[in-house]
């Protein structure tokens, strides 16, 4: 039995065309000039229990909208939303009570107050009982280490320790589904990877279902066996990881620092020294966004990363190399290109 | 009901960590006191009564609806109106929680850091101090029922107040209008004794009089008899149930119709 099912889901926002200045502001005012905006366009999926299911799509592509109806924060336009047998948003307060949620760039614990004090509002709010609210603080004081920040005042958390006390609290009801949008956004890579390892565990102890949404692949490469991606409103794929994961290594980019660094010419020296050893045919880019910094990205199976970076490094006055992570777009780009068919 | 407590307890200490806050308040409303007290002293020059009330009667009454006016301050509606103006009002409701519950039992936390912080100490200037004087019988009991009313009142209306900010992004025009409007018509301004008789029935039809004029009168008011205090609390409770419903079904229709800021 699915725990999440959606069928034909939408939601279409409508949004008035502002117009510039003064003058602009004032006809705003009388406007009836709305555009509506599709950002979510007839989705369906249907999750089972246990599973750690990856929602990833670019920027604006719909995926916080979808987790707002799913957690019946905002009314469908249209289509059916079941989740543990609730329409989350005819039963907000009924579905709550088991499920957990975390929005990345908000925090439901108290800025102001020790951290200790929001664990202990959770416990009333979710009237957790004293056996599981020890068990379940035990539990994460194992996986998370978080005992010495429980009388620190949330604020004067770094962003990395507030997100590992958001994402425990939010299994502290031990809910049977949470839903994290963007729990890794703006983290460093060695505190994402704790989170990973976080929420990883917390999945295995209670067979929680978890719904992810990121733009970073790194994080649904570590967590998810099944994927949905979804652009613009609309799904690209949902299924196994596996299939898409090749698309995922296919561009690489690496960064190089180069010194001395003289703008065009340095780029073009780099761009030669690789066609010395590629030829002229092969499909790869040298750009600048940053002075001092270029960036070469190149297909993995035609030129392996590592290869490049051994050659480069031989061949250049190279000062500092960096390995950037793998960007969604290209994907993305590859299944309209028709890579999955 | 223990959740809401819990909420109620978070609002409290929070409220403690803003001392400088708490300390100006203080300050201030000590000084309007003191003002109060010349200010009506001047007006009252040699008379005894002006409009049928003393002048020991007018600055009691004047200082408690000032008393009252800052216990109210709990910032309820710029608090609702931040947290959907920058979507934080999501992380809100996914919790079980109702939301008008949640915000009053918020905002209860706050009137509890007034009381404390600001009022107690007020009203000991006022007795120990200018040793104001009152009637003591029935009227503090009742005062004491009719408070509480006064401030659900006053919550609720900031909370409609607040609501607005589903539907326009600036609530300052519309929060300081209110405030005027529930100064003036309710007594915290000019005591209600001094409006003529004919405004002064129409505003004993509207909420505004059952925040500040209700309580200050029963507690100052000598004349008023048993059954004129029960009547006062009536009116009360029904203006508290009217508001009540109404913020509910206006919370319900704009959470539907509206959509939530942020992603
Ligand atoms: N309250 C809103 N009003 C109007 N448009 C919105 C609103 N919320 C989201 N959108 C639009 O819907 C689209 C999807 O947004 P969102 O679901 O937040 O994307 P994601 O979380 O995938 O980055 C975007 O184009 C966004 O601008
Ligand atoms: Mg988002």
């Amino acid at each position: 039995m699915a725990i999440i099912g959606v069928k034909n889901l939408s939601k279409h926002f409508k949004v008035l065309n502002r117009h510039e200045g003064l003058l602009g502001a004032a006809r705003d005012l009388f406007s009836t000039d709305y555009r509506l905006v599709k950002a979510v366009d007839d989705i369906s999926f249907q999750i089972e229990p246990g599973e750690i299911v990856g929602y990833i799509g670019p920027n604006g592509a719909g995926k916080s909208t979808t987790i707002k109806m799913m957690t019946g924060i905002l009314k469908p336009t249209e289509g059916k939303i079941e989740v543990n047998g609730n329409v989350p948003f005819k039963n907000r307060q009924k579905n709550a009570q088991n499920m957990g949620v975390i929005f990345g760039q908000r925090t439901q614990l108290w800025w102001d107050l020790p951290v200790i004090e929001s664990f202990k509002l959770l416990k009333e709010i979710y009237r957790v009982d004293q056996e599981t609210y020890d068990h379940q603080m035990g539990m994460f004081n194992e996986l998370a280490d978080l005992k010495a920040l429980y009388p620190q005042t949330v604020r004067s958390l770094s962003l990395g320790q507030r997100m590992l006390c958001d994402i425990t609290a939010s299994f502290l009801h031990n809910p049977k589904i949470v839903f994290l949008d963007e729990p890794t956004i703006g983290l460093d890579i060695s505190i994402k990877a704790r989170i990973r390892e976080l929420i990883k565990e917390l999945n295995r102890t209670h067979n929680t279902t978890i719904i992810l949404t990121t733009h970073d692949i790194g994080d649904v490469e570590a967590l998810c066996s099944r994927i949905i991606i979804i652009d613009q409103g609309h799904i690209l794929y949902d299924g196994d990881i596996k299939r898409v994961n090749q698309l995922f290594g296919a561009y690489r980019t690496l960064r190089v620092q180069v010194r001395p660094y003289k703008g065009e010419q340095t780029i073009d020296q780099v761009r030669q020294t690789l066609v010395e050893r590629y030829g002229e045919d092969r499909d790869f880019t040298v750009r600048s966004r940053e002075m001092g910094w270029i960036n070469i990205t190149f297909r993995q199976d035609e030129m392996p990363l590592l290869e490049v970076l051994n050659y480069a490094m031989s061949r250049l006055p190279i000062r500092d190399v960096q390995i950037v992570e793998l960007a969604l777009e290209g994907v993305i780009r590859r299944i309209y290109e028709g890579a999955l068919q | 009901m223990r959740r809401y407590l819990a909420l109620t307890k978070c609002a409290f200490l929070t409220g403690m960590v803003w001392r400088a806050h708490f300390i100006f308040t203080l300050i201030s409303n000590l000084a309007y006191i003191v003002i109060l007290y010349f200010l009506w002293k001047s007006i009252y020059g040699v008379s005894q009564t002006l409009n049928g009330m003393t002048f020991n009667q007018v600055f009691v009454y004047m200082t408690v609806t000032s008393s009252i006016f800052v216990l109210f301050k709990t910032w309820l509606e710029w608090q609702v109106s931040r947290d959907i103006i920058s979507g934080a009002i999501t992380t809100q409701l996914t919790k079980p929680l109702d939301h008008q519950l949640m915000v009053l039992s918020h905002a209860f936390g706050r009137t509890l850091n007034n009381a404390l912080v600001i009022t107690l100490p007020a009203l000991a200037v006022l007795f120990g101090i200018f040793r104001a004087s009152i009637p003591v019988g029935w009227n503090v009991l009742f005062f004491c029922l009719s408070l509480p009313l006064a401030c659900l009142l006053s919550l609720v209306i900031d909370y409609i107040i607040g609501l607005t900010s589903f539907y326009t992004e600036s609530l300052w025009g519309i929060s300081t209008t209110k405030e005027i409007i529930v100064l003036v018509l309710s007594g915290g301004l000019v005591p209600l004794g001094f409006f003529p008789e004919v405004m002064r029935n129409i505003l004993s039809y509207l909420p505004f009089q059952a925040i500040y004029h209700t309580p200050a009168s029963i507690l100052t008011d000598a004349s008023l008899s048993l059954a004129d205090y029960t009547s006062m609390l009536g009116v009360q409770a029904a203006w508290v149930i009217v508001l009540l419903v109404i913020s509910r079904l206006f919370f319900s229709q704009a959470v539907k119709a509206v959509t939530i800021n942020g992603g």
